[in-house]
């Protein structure tokens, strides 16, 4: 991950670890996947998706957000939405 | 003269037809059994997606021509013939009808009346109330709000998020059903729980479940299906618990089928939306109280 990726990545576990309460010990990487969340269901994904819509400010593209494999995939599809010109997201 | 569906034990038959899943495909392969044109021609087998599910024996796994598999994440662990036809189906859920819903932290397993607790479907507004000390009535004052508010989901968005859901389900599988499921949901009862279909939506997952399998000649009738379902009481097939609809999504979605006084399946008794609400905050209320005092 470059660092603006590493910079989504942060803000993603953080809005995660408040929506799914996960203890501060717990950790998130790129890997994790539903499964390995309590209470990371499809409806909890749809609300995931808008808070980060709201928190990042973009819309992303709902034919692709439901074929998300794991907190990585979802990190690299909020990178996409940013121009490489424009800052820190 | 049309035969009618009966619920008699089917006759021995040497092929398999193997349904995999959860307890959806459980009840589909129930009422296939029971419907004659197929168990006539198909031993159906159930094969669990469960951790302690048993293996079906060798000759069913040997014999299976059709395998009728729910998509799970979790492929059929068994192998089979080669020339087996898989036909992919998807988990049925639908979570638009209830967008507040979340896991119940306030809740326990209470086998075996209650194997997942007395209120598995928790509602994220109640939980973080009773987490905030509410008292009960306040609880229920707030949440009959006299518009959706702001900081509930976005029912709009919802939609969206919901269809695109569906439509991916139906490119994973060969039996679409997602479409079907956006196109009536507010003409007919679909869903009594998030994952819990109605005999609507289950009458229709089988028929084009048929289809699928056996193309122009499919075996049974919708009608058939439909009448061999009504055979079964509340709970018999699929869950005992009916979640009632907030009645501020049920407006926004204009919900013909929906009646604010509509009464819902609670484990063999019928409760009203103000009944099966109060009741469910002050089991969480006596739940968190009965935790804090360990």
């Amino acid at each position: 991950m470059n660092a603006q990726e590493d910079q989504i990545f942060n803000k993603v576990s953080a809005v995660m670890a408040e929506m799914f309460r996960i203890p501060a010990g717990a950790r998130i990487g790129p890997q994790t996947t539903s499964a390995d969340v309590d209470g990371w269901d499809s409806l909890s994904h749809a609300v995931l998706i808008m808070k980060l819509e709201e928190a990042f400010g973009v819309d992303l593209p709902l034919d692709r957000v439901y074929a998300l494999n794991n907190v990585g995939e979802l990190v690299q599809l909020l990178h996409e939405q940013f121009p490489k010109s424009k800052g820190s997201p | 003269m049309k035969k009618k569906p009966s619920r008699k034990a089917p006759s021995p038959v040497s092929k398999t037809l193997l349904v995999y899943g959860n307890v959806q495909a459980e009840a589909v392969a129930v009422v296939l059994r029971l419907l004659h044109p197929v168990s006539s021609q198909f031993q159906v087998v159930f094969v669990g997606a469960f951790p302690d599910a048993a293996k079906p024996d060798e000759a069913a796994l040997r014999e299976g021509v059709i395998l009728c598999e729910q998509q799970l994440g979790k492929p059929f662990p068994y192998k089979l013939r080669k020339d087996v036809k898989r036909v992919r189906f998807p988990a049925l859920e639908f979570d638009l009808l209830w967008p507040l819903g979340c896991a119940n932290p306030f809740d326990a397993p209470e086998p075996p009346s209650y194997p997942f607790g007395r209120f598995p479907y928790g509602d994220s507004f109640i939980v973080n109330c009773i987490q905030r000390d509410l008292p009960a009535e306040a609880i229920a004052q707030y949440y009959s709000p006299a518009v959706w508010p702001a900081t509930w989901p976005n029912l709009d968005k919802l939609f969206r998020s919901e269809s695109a859901r569906l439509s991916a389900l139906d490119a994973r599988n060969d039996v679409k059903i997602g479409s079907f499921i956006l196109k009536y949901f507010r003409r007919k009862l679909l869903f009594c729980a998030p994952n819990n279909p109605s005999n609507n939506l289950l009458a229709e997952l089988i028929y084009r479940l048929l289809h699928a399998c056996f193309g122009a000649d499919q075996p049974a009738e919708r009608a058939d299906i439909e009448e061999l379902l009504s055979t079964f009481g509340p709970g018999e097939l699929l869950g005992m618990l009916s979640v009632p609809i907030h009645p501020l999504v049920a407006r926004h979605f204009n919900l013909d089928w929906y009646k604010s006084d509509d009464c819902y399946a609670y484990f063999g008794r019928k409760l009203t939306y103000d009944q099966y609400f109060s009741e469910m905050i002050n089991r969480s209320l006596t739940c968190k109280n009965a935790a804090l005092a360990k």
